[in-house]
């Protein structure tokens, strides 16, 4: 019995680790998304509550569309951006941009962080542009800039 | 018998088909007071029908309608020009409407703003119809639509509109029947008017891009566009119009592809960006924050691009020319009215608001 259960818990530690390599699922589908405190963001969901989860930025942007109605948003907080979209009325996440080491993503990288260390959590399974990596999910793609070597940008964009 | 079923049958068809005509023009977005661009690219046709030639034609996006003034251009230089601007006006859709245009004339010089270089795909269907469904019905409009459609539409909503806008029912107003036959002047020769006055005062620039490469489609129509002008003897002029935000941003690698083809086909390429020669008041020449000029800034832009049009490519003064001064004072005078009355309108919802 004692090895059955051996088995058993090294075969889901096992399972569990090639989920990892894949990235974040959710209902099967590989979704990105930032943590920030409390707050999970997903590229694509509706702002309201998440900028009321994040209080007052440290800097606000807007501009306007060339014919419609309804503003493009960049709030700055403290090691990241985020830029919202209008539709229907209402504002999406449209991007996440990281732009300090204050700050990673849920799988450990940030600002500054190597190439290899990138593919090291992220996989393989990526386009490149130069030294730059971009990864595809279901609701974003993420784009690793890198400068010298080294991440200089990170970015979440929603699939709209 | 037969033939009284036939006439009975071919009525009912016509009374289905004139029922469903009614309803299209109903149904269809009539651009009076809000999103008016999409009025711009049919106005076109009233200068076709009139029978008035240009010597300069402006094609692209916002950046050319709210940029230059062609009244301002008679005006200053005597020089004849339309701007066949739409909004985010995609480079094969400037393409298409260039090829239109030059079959109704043949200008001197034709003026293609960049920045839609920077898009290499379908953007947004709604910006699309602003631009497509203007158009007469032509070989350059099956080609625009055909190089436009997101994957979501389809040819058929182009050709029966109704396919696409019958939901407006529940939205229709006053404004749906009282333009359903004929759409309100939103621009003057493709200028629209913008007397509103919003300071730039963001310093925020572009993010960091994973690509810099303009997209190879957007250099297979400039080619396209080159060679169309070629053939007819016409200057082809590229222009980066002044404006730069951060949505909006114009970076030094995309500058540099540009200045790269414009020197190896020779053609002149003129990037307005901090062009201090021009005059332009961020304070007071946008009526958006910096994002498009308003008509202080545009009437500016105007006066410097005349200047280069004379020096440059000799465009001669047209209004020794009875014919033309006749049309084209008629055009300035109706601008300056419009301007004056827009102003007059600003000014009092300025001081309303305070």
């Amino acid at each position: 019995m004692k090895k059955i259960l051996i088995f058993a818990l090294v075969a889901l530690m096992s399972m569990s680790l090639f989920c990892a390599c894949d990235g974040p699922q959710i209902d099967g589908k590989l979704k990105y998304s930032f943590f920030t405190g409390e707050t999970e963001i997903f590229p694509g969901d509706e702002a309201a509550v998440i900028l009321a989860a994040l209080g007052e930025p440290k800097a606000y942007d807007e501009s306007p569309s060339c014919a419609f109605e309804g503003l493009d948003k960049v709030y700055t907080y403290s090691g990241f951006e985020i830029q919202t979209y209008t539709e229907g009325g209402k504002d999406y996440i449209y991007m996440i941009v990281l732009t300090n080491d204050l700050v990673k993503t849920p799988e450990g990288i940030s600002i500054g962080a190597s190439k290899s260390a990138v593919i090291e959590k992220y996989g393989d399974q990526y386009t490149s542009v130069g030294d730059n990596l971009q990864y595809e999910a279901e609701n974003c793609t993420l784009q690793f800039i890198f400068r010298d070597g080294k991440v200089s940008s990170i970015k979440y964009t929603a699939k709209v | 018998m037969i033939k009284k079923r036939i006439i009975c049958a071919v009525s009912v068809l016509l009374v289905l088909a004139a029922l469903l005509w009614s309803a299209t023009l109903v149904l269809e977005p009539k651009y009076a007071s809000q999103s008016r661009e999409g009025n711009l690219v049919a106005e076109y046709y009233g200068e076709v029908d009139a029978g008035n030639t240009h010597q300069v034609l402006f094609v692209g996006d916002c950046e050319v309608y709210e940029s230059f003034v062609p009244a301002v251009l008679w005006e200053k230089y005597g020089i004849t020009s339309y701007v066949r601007g739409s909004a985010q006006q995609l480079i094969w859709q400037s393409y298409y409407l260039l090829e239109e245009m030059l079959k109704y004339e043949t200008p001197e010089v034709v003026v293609f703003n960049v920045l839609s270089m920077k898009y290499g795909d379908p953007q947004n269907e709604a910006y699309n119809r602003m631009t497509l469904d203007g158009m007469r019905w032509s070989k350059s409009k099956i080609g625009a639509i055909n190089a436009s459609m997101t994957d979501e539409e389809t040819f058929a909503s182009y050709i029966f509109t109704l396919l696409r806008y019958h939901s407006r029912w529940s939205e229709l107003s006053g404004e749906d029947f009282k333009y359903m036959l004929s759409r309100p002047q939103v621009a003057y020769n493709g200028y629209m008017i913008q007397t509103g006055i919003k300071p730039m005062e963001s310093e925020r620039e572009g993010d960091e891009l994973f690509d810099y490469t303009l997209p190879s489609v957007s250099f297979d129509y400039l080619d396209k566009m080159r060679e169309l002008c070629a053939e007819k003897g016409i200057e082809l002029v590229l222009i980066k119009s002044p404006t730069n935000t951060w949505k909006y941003w114009w970076y030094d690698e995309w500058d540099k592809q540009i200045c790269d083809y414009a020197e190896q086909y020779g053609l002149d390429y003129y990037n307005f960006i901090d062009n201090e020669e021009i005059g332009i008041d961020w304070s007071t020449d946008t009526y958006d924050g910096g994002v498009h000029l308003n008509v202080f800034g545009a009437e500016k832009m105007t006066d410097h691009f005349g200047k280069l049009l004379v020096k440059q490519y000799g465009l001669e003064s047209l209004k020794n020319d009875p014919d033309i001064a006749k049309v084209w004072d008629k055009k300035l005078s109706e601008y300056k009215t419009a301007k004056q009355d827009m102003m007059e309108v600003s000014v009092k919802a300025s001081s309303s608001r305070q």
